[in-house]
């Protein structure tokens, strides 16, 4: 018996072996590749002059230097633009959730056949590329004075973000069994009361995510931003302008400013993008 | 961790609200006097960020003899027609006076975008070849800043391979073979032919200096300016580093040795100061083709945006004289390494960078405007085309340069264009 057991458990211990060898090097490897280009935007920004002329730059910095992020710091034009960057996608994103979640929560209720049609009917609207219909949308927010105005950058915003938040969070909703509102009921929670304190718990993950998306959405937004913004701009275009323009220590110091909120952001969100939050929701 | 992040960003924004508050503070009020006291100007105009405080400076100077206050903002060029067509469309026109690349003109006229300003005189002193040529017989634009490509030369590898910069496209050919020699059969000069504009610029001078037009591509001069290109390809004197050659990249090569001789623009020369490697190039006019002296002039000019009337037009149009001015022209050279419309505003610049501009000045006399007509990015797209056929490929000049000739005209008549173009 145990000599079948072994025989037939040698082929999986001969894959096993090298796999767990080569698993954590995949995984290294992969992370590597996400992490390099962060890094070398980092490094480039504390490389002093020569250290990255010529065409086979160093990869490692032995003299670091932070004048050119001093230079950034003292210049102070990139902080106006920061600051209305975090608070354009900040509200946009609130505003996403805030209407697009009751939204989507009550199309996951509904019949499968009116459902699917509605969502479809969403994406439609993300049928058409931007660049196609930006001018003409910047030009009616323009008409009604929007131009330089955090609201017409939100409202811009949400014309893309609220297709895909809703489609995101139709789904969140659709894998909440009906039967978890149902137990909360036969508990005596009134209907509102299930809402908050069930199924949004039960959805914060997929909020989460959506959040995520839309905010990302937001921060990284060009071409709104582009024709709705004449004095103040966003990060996204004040950087443009300095890669465009600058040094490649100073775009590389701009650019790593672009990345900080959002890896500040990110960890933030991540702790909600568990999965499993469901799991024996509705074990007996 | 959580809590430590939103800490980190909470104290960020704030940090960033503090800073903002700290540098969006009062600043120093418009003195009450001059003749334009209480407006304000919105002035956009593209510019590196170690430039700006030489464009605030000229425009703190206007405000003082104005009393205009000016608000700088800064929309690229290649945004600029998409951002007036929304403001103009919409009729309420939220930049005064813009500067814009010089070959991206015709789709603002075309689009109706920007005002008539033949009215507006043009100061004394402003060169007549620097003066941006008319659309149907009106002044859209005005002279502000041009450009115009020049050459580096490695002062230590010139010296040891005992040449001297070349002067004219013949001498070119003998230099790169003495470079190559030089280094052990490794060519040492870049043309910047990289995808796109930069290819275009390099291709258009090569084919006015054979005496050819660019517009027609298959003309004897072009033909000939691409048969001498080949045969210099072919025999290795140009590094193939070339297709890949553009503004950033040639300031690469020339500093890591990889090329001794580039054409470059003029902010080469600060970027190499800022280094402290300026002193081992030396900076020139460049070379001659066989029949002229050809150097592509880029740069800015002024327009006011179309809607923008009364006061406000009255403004712009004072902003426009003043940095046109001796005064502004002046600052923009000894602060920015600018070329200027005015030859009178050479006499504060640095020891430093005179080379460089003695370069300049004698590239722009042999200056030649790229021609705005609607069908240029084809015209683009030809010389693009060209070069990797005929020098990456190695096909024959003629037939290529006739097909895409033919390309070109019918991109032309598609435009409604006269073609072939008159000579000019």
């Amino acid at each position: 018996m145990s000599r079948t057991v072994g025989h037939r458990g040698a082929p999986r211990d001969r894959l096993a072996r090298p796999l767990r060898i080569l698993f954590p090097l995949w995984v290294l490897g992969s992370t590597l590749l996400v992490l390099f280009p962060i890094y070398l935007v980092f490094m480039v920004s504390v490389a002093p002059g020569i250290a990255i002329f010529g065409e086979r730059p160093a990869l490692l910095v032995t003299h670091p230097t932070l004048r050119f992020w001093m230079r950034v710091i003292a210049r102070g034009d990139l902080w106006a633009p920061l600051l209305k960057s975090l608070t354009v996608a900040s509200l946009t994103t609130m505003a996403a959730v805030a209407t697009a979640a009751p939204a989507a929560y009550v199309i996951a209720r509904l019949p499968a056949r009116l459902r699917y049609g509605l969502l479809i009917g969403l994406l439609v609207t993300r049928m058409f590329p931007e660049f196609a219909i930006g001018v003409s949308v910047a030009t009616r927010f323009a008409r009604v004075g929007l131009v330089d105005d955090y609201l017409g950058l939100i409202l811009a915003h949400l014309i893309g973000a609220l297709p895909f938040i809703a489609w995101i969070l139709v789904g969140t909703f659709e894998a909440i069994p009906r039967e978890l509102e149902e137990a909360a009921a036969i508990d005596g929670t009134s209907r509102l009361g299930t809402l908050l304190r069930v199924i949004v718990p039960a959805a914060t993950p997929g909020i989460a995510v959506a959040a995520l998306f839309v905010w990302l959405y937001s921060w990284n937004e060009f071409l709104y931003a582009r024709l709705l913004t004449t004095s103040q701009n966003t990060l996204p275009l004040q950087v443009f302008q300095a890669i465009d323009r600058g040094t490649k220590q100073q775009m590389a110091a701009v650019a790593a400013v672009l990345l900080l909120p959002i890896l500040c952001v990110v960890s933030v969100l991540q702790r909600y993008l568990r999965p499993g939050t469901l799991a024996g929701a509705v074990k007996g | 961790m959580t809590r430590t992040c939103w800490s980190a960003l909470g104290g960020a924004v704030g940090a960033g609200a503090a800073l903002v508050a700290a540098g969006c503070g009062p600043e120093r009020e418009a003195p009450a006097s001059g003749p334009l006291a209480g407006r304000t100007v919105t002035f956009s105009l593209s510019v590196a960020e170690e430039e700006k405080p030489g464009v605030q400076e000229v425009l703190q100077r206007f405000t003082q003899a104005s009393g205009a206050r000016v608000t700088l903002v800064s929309v690229a060029a290649e945004d600029l027609p998409q951002k007036l067509k929304v403001e103009v469309r919409a009729g309420r026109p939220t930049i005064d006076l813009f500067a814009q690349d010089n070959l991206v003109l015709r789709v603002l006229v075309d689009e109706d975008l920007v005002e008539d300003v033949s009215d507006v005189p043009i100061p004394d002193g402003v060169l007549l070849p620097m003066i941006p040529e008319r659309f149907e017989g009106r002044q859209y634009f005005l002279p502000f800043r041009p450009n115009v490509q020049v050459a580096y030369v490695n002062r230590r590898r010139f010296a040891q391979a005992g040449v001297a910069p070349p002067k004219t496209v013949e001498e070119l050919r003998a230099v790169g073979r003495q470079l190559k020699a030089a280094s052990g059969g490794v060519a040492r000069v870049t043309l910047p032919l990289a995808q796109g504009a930069p290819a275009a610029v390099t291709i258009a001078e090569w084919i006015v200096g054979f005496g050819g037009n660019p517009l027609v591509l298959n003309d004897q001069g072009s033909v000939q300016a691409f048969e001498f290109l080949r045969a210099l390809w072919a025999e290795g004197l140009l590094l193939k580093e070339s297709l890949l050659a553009k503004y950033d990249t040639q300031v690469d090569f020339l500093v890591g040795e990889t090329a001794w001789l580039a054409p470059n623009w003029p902010f080469t020369s600060s970027v190499l100061a800022e280094q402290g490697l300026l002193e081992f190039f030396r900076v020139y006019a460049g070379w001659r083709g066989p029949l002229r002296g050809a150097h592509v002039i880029g740069g800015d000019v002024l327009g006011i945006p179309k809607g923008v009337a009364g006061p406000r037009r009255e403004a712009a149009i004072t902003l426009a004289a003043f940095l046109m001015g001796r005064e502004a022209q002046q600052i923009l050279v000894e602060r920015n390494g600018w070329p200027s419309v005015r030859a009178d505003a050479y006499a504060t610049v640095s020891p430093g960078q005179r080379e460089t501009f003695a370069a300049i000045q004698a590239a722009l006399k042999d200056g030649w405007f790229r021609p705005n007509v609607p069908y240029w990015s084809d015209v683009s797209g030809a010389m693009n085309e060209a070069v990797r056929r005929i020098l990456e490929h190695g096909e024959p000049p003629k037939p290529v340069l006739d097909a895409l000739h033919e390309r070109v005209a019918a991109a032309a008549r598609r435009s409604g264009s006269p073609y072939p173009p008159a000579p000019k």
